[in-house]
C-alpha cells in the first residue's frame, strides 16, 4: 500500500484499530489531520499484519512523516497499569524532592499514561511476521500512534530541561554539556523504542556509550541529586512508554527551559569515542601497573593467566576473581640465578617458589571517594615475596591514578615507619617469617615493619591499543629473597602495555632504571563465556493449529534423542499429561535442553496433551521432574506480550507423584556400551619440571539391571616424557598419594579402575549406592554413600564409608598391605549469599588421619564455578610435610561453553600446590550429590 | 580464545570422563571449516515458483528468496524483502541494499533519494549496531577501473548476463555531518562502495555488491529457475 507524502513532517499519525475508541491521550488529543485514514480492525491481526496492510515498512514510509523507531503500539489493557506507574512516580519524586514544584514532577504530571507496550526490538513488520514470538496481537481498543522523525533530543535534569538539535554520531556526554547538566555521573538514555540505557557520564566512570536517537529523553539528575538512583529507574520506565520525546502542549516551557549551548557540537562531533578504562595485569598476575598493585578489579567471573620476566625473575600467574571485590590467585616464581637444590637431585632446575594472593576491595569509587583494596602477597607458601598494602585508585578520564602503602616485599626500601606503631610496639618491627614447612598463614608478621609508599598512573592513549604506565616502586630490591640484591638505579618504572587483542596484552617497560620487564597475559570473562551452538540440530518451529491425532513414539523419541541427547525408555500418560523417563540424562542447561524437548513433543503430541514431564531416572533412582505447561510453552514461542514476566515459567522442577500411569510405549534399556577417549595428565612444579603423559582409555560399562552395572576403564600409555620424572615420593604417613610417580611409570597397560555399583533410592530425597571392586588408580575396596537431598532444598547431607586397601603399582588386580577405612559426613549448604556453595565434610581420609575438608565456590548463571578448598587433619605440619596442609584453588566451566554442540559435563582447572599424604581423599568415580544435580534448584535458571 | 584452549588444555586430565567431547570437538573442527568456505547455491536447483537472491557475505552465504515488494513513499523502484531460511531478511531497491534484519554487520535500514532525473542520489543510513541513526550520505558514481572490483565467482555468473550494466557508487558522509568526519563511528560508512549490475533490456537487478569497508561486503546475485546463473 502507498503511503502519500504529509506536508506536515511533525505531525502525528493515530492509527486506530477499533470501532470504539481507546480513552483519550493527550498525544491522541495532540494529533493533527491523520494522513492515513483508519483501517479496517480485523479481530486478533498481529501488529506485523495491521502495519504491512498500511505499508509502515522501513525503507518504504518516509521517515519524516513516519518515524518508526517512534511507534507506539499501545494496549488498552496497559492503560491502567501505566496510570499506577506514573502515580507511583509522582508520590516517588514528591517525597524526595519535597513538593511537586520541581521540573520533574510538573512533566509527569503531563505526560498521558499510554498503554504502550515496548518492543523487544524493531518494529520492522516483515521482521515480526517471520519472529510470532516478537509480533503482539492486537485487541479491540489498542491503538498503533505514529509520529513524524522529531530533530531533537529532550534532556531532563535538576535544571529544568533542555531541548537540544539531534547530531549524528554524537554520544550523550555532549548532548549534556550544551545543556550544562554535566555535573551528573549517571544519565538514562530513553530511546524513542522504549529501551532504556543507563549511561555512565562522569570523568571518574564513563564508559562506551549508546548514541542517542533522534527524539530520545536523556534523563540526567546531577550529582547529588535527591532523586535516587531507583527513582531514576522508574522515571526511565515511564518515559519509555512515551514514544519519541516530546512536551506536553500545557507545559509550562518559560519556567524550566535552559538556553543549549550549540558550540559544543563543534568538538563533540568530531571527538573519539569515550571508553572505560583499561584493567590489565602487573608483572605479578594481579591487576596493578607494573610492580605496583592498583585498587582495580577485574569484573566477576574473570581469569587471567600472565607470564612476565624481570631479571632475575620469571613469573607465571594465574588469578580468578569470584566476586567483584575479591582477587585471588597463585603464581609460580622461578628465580633464575639460583637452582632448586643440589646437582645430583634436581640438576640445574631453577629455584622454584609457588605463591597465592588476594586483593580485596574495601571501598569502590565514587565521585570523589576513590576506590580502596588491601592486598595480601604471598600467603600461602614459603612467604619469600610475603608483602600487605592499601591502595587507592581514582580515575580522571583517561587517567587512572594509585597510591597505596605497602608492608615487606613491596614496601622492602622501608622509607617509613608503621603508621599502626600508635596501636601496638609489635607493628613497629617485621618478624621473619616462621615459613616452616610452607603454606601456612604468617599472620604474625601481617602489616609490621616499616613501609614504603607506592603509586603510579595509567593513561589510555588516544591509540586505543596502547596503554602507558609510570610508577614510583616502594622496594629497593637490597632485601630480596635467597640473598639476591638487584642494583636498582632509579624507583621509577615505566611501561606501555599493547592490547593485542580483547583478550591478549603485552606488556614492556623499564624497572628499577635499569632492567627490561616483558610479559604477556591473557584473560576472560568467563561468567559470559559461551560459543555460538552452530552445530546443534536446528531447532523446531513452533507453531499453532491442528496437531497429529496418532504419535509414532519411535520416531518421535528418535526426534527427541537427535534434539537433547536424552535416552528416553519408558512413556506414560495419565490424563493431559505425558511423561518421558529418561535414563541417565543430563544436560549443559536444563532450560535449553527442556525446550527443544517440548518442541518435538508439541509438533508430534495431540492437542489434548497439556504437560509434559521428563522424570529423571539415574541408574534406576528417580531423581526428580521437570514438567512444561505446553500451552503456556507455546504462548511464549508464538505470541508476544500476553505472558506476564512475573507469571511463572512454563518450566517447574517438582519431585514427582505416585499417581497411576498408563504406559503407552517402552524402549529396550541399552545392556551394554563401549567408547575409546583420549586422556591427558601433567605434573608441575616439581624438581623435573614440567611432564606430561597421553593415554587411550577404553571404557566399558555393562548394565545388569537398571539399578546394578558394572563399568571399567582400561588405559595404555601412549605418549609422555615420564622418563624424567624421577622425584620419589617420601612421607612420615602412609604414602597413599606421594607414589604417584610409581603409578605412572611401572606399567603402560593398567586398569584405573574397574568396580561393580548399585545405586537405589529410599524413599523421596533418601538415595543410596553401593560400590565394590578397583575404585581408583591407587586403592580398591568397598564402600556405600547414602545422600538426603530436599527437592529444591538449600541444603543436603551424605555420608560414605569405605574399607580400601592400597593397589599394586601396576595397576592390576594385584593389592598391597596397606588397608584403612576412610569416610566422611558432608554437608552441602547453599548459602543464598552471593551465589556461595559451602561443602563441609568431617572424617577419615586415606592415610588414617582425621579432620575437615571445607570448600567455599561461587556459582555463576551460566555453570561457571570458582573455589577454593583446604583440608586440616589431626596431622602435623611437620609429618604432613611441604605445603603443611592439603588445599587448592580452582575453576569448573561447562564443557559446553568452549564447544560449537551443547554437552554436558564440565572441565575442571585444579590448582593443588603438593600433592601429600594427609587429608587425601578416596576417589570414588561415584557421587550420589552429582547423580541427583537434578534436584538442585537452580537447575532451571542455569544458562549460556 | 587463546586462553580458553589454554584453559581447556590445563583441565585436560579430566577430559576423558566425557564420552561426547570427541564428537565436540570435530563438531567445532567442523563449524569452523563451514566458517571460513560456507557453501555456494551454485548448484541447488530452483522452484520457477520462486525468485531468488543468492547472498555471500564474509564466512556465511544464503539463498534468500523474494518474500515482497512495496512501492515507496518517493523516488522510483521497488522495495523487495528477501529472507532465507534461517530468518535473515535483506531489502533491496534499484539493486541497492536498502535493509537488513539477522545480518551481521550490515545496516538495518537506509532511505534511497533520487535527483530530479530519477537517478540514484544518496541515503538515509541507520545502523543502530553502530550508534548510527540518521546519517546522510551521498552517492557519487565512479568509473568501474577506480574501484577494487574483484571478480568473485558470484560477479562472474552474473557476466553470463550478456551486456550486463555494471555501475558503481562511493558513499560519502553529506555537508551537515561534515563536522563529524572525524568521528569514528561515522567514518564506518565513509568511502562505502555500492556496485549494481542490471540487465541491458529489462533493467531489472542481476548483482549487488555493499562494501561497508574494504573486506566486509556482501554480494548478492538474483536468479531464477528460467535465468539460471
Amino acid at each position: 500500500m502507498r503511503i502519500p507524502h504529509s506536508k506536515k513532517p511533525l505531525a502525528l499519525a493515530v492509527l486506530c484499530l477499533c470501532t470504539t475508541l481507546a480513552p483519550a491521550t493527550a498525544a491522541a488529543q495532540a494529533a493533527q489531520t491523520p494522513p492515513v485514514a483508519a483501517s479496517q480492525v480485523q479481530a486478533g491481526e498481529r501488529l506485523s499484519a495491521y502495519l504491512l496492510r498500511n505499508g509502515l515498512l522501513p525503507s518504504v514510509v518516509n521517515s519524516e512523516t513516519y518515524y518508526l523507531p517512534g511507534l507506539q503500539f499501545r494496549q488498552a489493557s496497559a492503560l491502567a497499569q501505566h496510570n499506577l506507574q506514573r502515580t507511583q512516580l509522582l508520590t516517588r519524586l514528591f517525597v524526595q524532592l519535597g513538593g511537586h514544584n520541581n521540573s520533574y514532577s510538573e512533566l509527569v504530571q503531563q505526560l498521558p499514561a499510554t498503554g504502550r507496550l515496548v518492543l523487544p526490538g524493531t518494529a520492522d513488520a516483515e521482521y515480526l511476521s517471520l519472529r510470532p514470538e516478537l509480533d503482539p496481537r492486537l485487541a479491540p481498543g489498542d491503538e498503533v500512534v505514529l509520529a513524524g522523525q522529531p530533530n531533537y533530543l529532550l534532556v531532563l535534569g535538576d535544571f529544568g530541561y533542555c531541548q537540544v538539535p539531534y547530531h549524528a554520531g554524537v554520544e550523550a556526554p555532549a548532548y549534556l554539556q550544551a545543556c550544562n547538566a554535566s555535573q551528573a555521573d549517571t544519565a538514562w538514555l530513553v530511546q524513542p523504542t522504549g529501551t532504556v540505557h543507563r549511561l555512565n557520564v562522569g570523568i571518574w566512570n564513563v564508559g562506551p556509550q549508546v548514541l542517542p536517537m533522534p527524539g530520545a529523553w536523556l534523563l540526567a539528575p546531577g550529582r547529588g541529586s535527591a532523586v535516587t538512583a531507583n527513582t531514576a529507574d522508574q522515571f526511565a520506565a515511564f518515559l519509555a512508554t512515551q514514544g519519541a520525546a516530546q512536551l506536553p502542549g500545557s507545559f509550562s516551557v518559560g519556567k524550566w527551559v535552559v538556553p543549549v549551548n550549540r558550540a559544543v557540537f563543534q568538538q563533540a562531533a568530531s571527538a573519539a569515542p569515550l571508553r572505560s578504562s583499561p584493567v590489565s595485569s602487573s608483572t605479578w598476575g594481579w591487576v596493578g601497573l607494573m610492580q605496583t598493585p592498583t585498587a582495580r578489579m577485574r569484573p566477576a567471573g574473570s581469569a587471567s593467566f600472565t607470564a612476565s620476566r624481570v631479571e632475575p625473575y620469571s613469573r607465571y600467574s594465574i588469578m580468578l576473581q569470584p566476586f567483584d571485590w575479591l582477587e585471588g590467585g597463585f603464581r609460580y616464581t622461578k628465580i633464575t640465578n639460583r637452582l632448586f637444590g643440589p646437582a645430583e637431585f634436581s640438576g640445574d632446575q631453577k629455584f622454584l617458589d609457588k605463591n597465592i594472593d588476594a586483593k580485596l576491595r574495601l571501598w569502590t569509587e565514587s565521585s570523589y571517594v576513590p576506590e580502596i583494596s588491601v592486598g595480601l602477597n604471598d600467603v600461602g607458601g614459603t612467604a619469600l615475596f610475603a608483602s600487605e598494602y592499601l591502595v587507592a585508585s581514582k580515575r580522571f578520564g583517561n587517567f587512572d591514578t594509585s597510591l597505596g602503602l605497602a608492608w615487606g616485599y613491596l614496601g622492602a626500601a622501608g622509607d617509613y615507619s608503621s603508621p599502626l606503631g600508635f596501636i601496638s610496639d609489635k607493628f613497629d618491627n617485621r618478624p621473619a617469617s616462621n615459613v616452616g614447612q610452607g603454606g601456612e598463614l604468617a599472620a604474625e608478621t601481617y602489616f609490621r615493619g616499616r613501609t614504603s609508599l607506592f603509586g603510579g598512573v595509567q593513561w589510555h592513549t588516544p591509540w586505543d591499543k596502547l596503554v602507558l604506565k609510570l610508577e614510583y616502586d616502594g622496594n629497593n630490591y637490597q632485601s630480596e629473597p635467597l640473598a639476591n640484591p638487584q642494583e636498582q638505579s632509579s624507583r621509577i618504572n615505566y611501561g606501555m602495555v599493547y592490547r593485542v587483542s580483547p583478550s591478549v596484552n603485552f606488556h614492556l617497560g623499564v624497572e628499577r632504571g635499569n632492567t627490561l620487564s616483558v610479559g604477556i597475559s591473557l584473560f576472560e570473562n568467563f561468567s559470559t563465556f559461551n560459543t555460538p551452538k552452530v552445530s546443534d540440530p536446528k531447532p523446531l518451529p513452533v507453531t499453532t493449529g491442528p496437531r497429529p491425532q496418532q504419535v509414532d513414539w519411535k520416531q518421535t523419541l528418535q526426534r527427541l534423542q537427535q534434539q537433547t541427547d536424552w535416552q528416553v525408555n519408558k512413556v506414560e500418560q495419565r490424563g493431559s499429561e505425558v511423561k518421558l523417563n529418561v535414563r541417565n540424562g543430563d544436560a549443559a542447561y536444563y532450560s535449553e535442553t527442556l525446550n527443544r524437548a517440548a518442541e518435538v513433543l508439541h509438533q508430534d503430541l495431540p492437542e489434548n496433551v497439556k504437560w509434559f514431564t521428563m522424570n529423571y531416572e539415574n541408574n534406576g533412582a528417580d531423581v526428580g521432574q521437570h514438567v512444561i505447561d505446553r500451552d503456556k510453552f507455546v504462548v511464549r514461542r508464538t505470541e508476544y506480550g500476553l505472558l506476564d514476566n512475573n507469571e511463572k515459567a512454563e518450566q517447574a522442577a517438582i519431585e514427582g507423584y505416585n499417581f497411576p500411569y498408563r504406559t503407552v510405549h517402552e524402549e529396550p534399556t541399552e545392556k551394554f556400551t563401549n567408547k575409546f577417549a583420549l586422556g591427558f595428565r601433567q605434573v608441575l612444579g616439581g624438581a623435573d619440571g614440567f611432564l606430561y603423559q597421553f593415554v587411550l582409555a577404553n571404557d566399558t560399562r555393562i548394565n545388569f539391571t537398571k539399578n546394578t552395572w558394572l563399568e571399567g576403564r582400561l588405559a595404555y600409555r601412549l605418549i609422555d616424557n615420564f622418563e624424567k620424572f624421577k622425584q620419589v615420593g617420601v612421607s612420615r604417613l602412609p604414602q597413599v598419594r606421594t607414589n604417584l610417580r610409581e603409578y605412572a611409570v611401572t606399567s603402560d597397560f593398567t586398569i584405573p579402575n574397574f568396580a561393580l555399583k548399585h545405586m537405589g533410592k529410599f524413599a523421596d530425597g533418601h538415595y543410596y549406592g553401593v560400590y565394590g571392586g578397583l575404585l581408583e588408580q591407587m586403592f580398591a575396596g568397598a564402600g556405600g554413600e547414602y545422600l538426603y537431598r530436599p527437592h529444591n532444598g538449600w541444603y543436603a547431607v551424605g555420608v560414605d564409608i569405605n574399607k580400601v586397601r592400597q593397589r599394586a603399582f601396576e595397576q592390576d588386580f594385584d593389592l598391597q598391605n596397606y588397608e584403612v577405612n576412610t569416610g566422611h559426613i558432608t554437608a552441602y549448604v547453599d548459602t543464598g549469599v552471593e551465589d556461595i556453595l559451602a561443602t563441609i565434610s568431617v572424617g577419615q581420609y586415606l592415610a588414617g588421619d582425621k579432620g575437615i575438608t571445607v570448600d567455599f565456590s561461587r556459582e555463576f548463571n551460566n555453570g561457571v564455578r570458582m573455589g577454593a578448598f583446604a583440608t586440616r587433619t589431626n596431622v602435623s605440619a611437620e609429618d604432613f610435610g611441604e605445603g603443611s596442609f592439603d588445599k587448592g584453588i580452582y575453576m569448573t566451566v561447562p564443557f559446553s561453553a568452549f564447544f560449537t554442540k551443547s554437552i554436558p559435563g564440565d572441565a575442571n582447572f585444579l590448582w593443588r600446590p603438593l600433592t601429600r599424604d594427609g587429608g587425601a581423599k578416596l576417589n570414588r568415580g561415584f557421587s550420589l550429590y552429582g547423580q541427583t544435580e537434578v534436584r538442585n534448584p537452580k537447575t532451571l535458571e542455569y544458562r549460556p | 580464545m587463546i586462553f580458553r584452549m589454554l584453559l581447556l588444555l590445563l583441565a585436560a586430565p579430566f577430559l576423558q570422563a566425557c564420552s561426547n567431547l570427541g564428537g565436540a570437538v570435530v563438531s567445532a573442527a567442523q563449524a569452523y571449516y563451514a566458517g571460513k568456505n560456507p557453501p555456494s547455491y551454485a548448484s541447488t536447483p530452483l522452484s520457477p515458483q520462486y525468485i531468488y537472491l543468492e547472498v555471500q557475505a564474509p564466512n556465511s552465504s544464503a539463498l534468500m528468496v523474494l518474500a515482497s515488494e512495496h512501492s515507496p513513499a518517493q523516488g522510483s523502484g521497488l522495495v523487495e524483502t528477501w529472507v532465507s531460511a534461517s530468518q535473515e531478511l535483506l531489502r533491496t531497491r534499484a539493486g541497492f541494499v536498502v535493509g537488513s534484519q539477522g545480518v551481521p554487520n550490515l545496516f538495518e535500514s537506509a532511505t534511497l533519494q533520487f535527483n530530479p532525473e530519477g537517478q540514484v542520489q544518496g541515503m538515509v543510513l541507520n545502523h543502530p549496531g553502530l550508534g548510527i541513526h540518521q546519517v546522510q550520505l551521498n552517492l557519487l558514481p565512479m568509473a568501474l577501473d577506480s574501484i577494487p572490483l574483484k571478480n568473485t565467482a558470484l560477479l562472474a555468473r552474473a557476466r553470463q548476463v550478456n551486456g550486463l550494466v555494471l555501475q558503481a557508487w562511493r558513499g560519502q558522509l553529506a555537508a551537515q555531518h561534515s563536522n563529524s568526519t572525524a568521528s569514528p563511528r561515522l567514518q564506518a560508512l565513509n568511502n562505502s562502495l555500492h556496485v549494481v549490475g542490471t540487465h541491458p533490456n529489462t533493467g531489472g537487478l542481476v548483482y549487488g555488491l555493499y562494501c561497508q569497508q574494504e573486506g566486509q561486503c556482501i554480494e548478492y546475485l538474483r536468479r531464477t529457475a528460467a535465468q539460471n546463473l
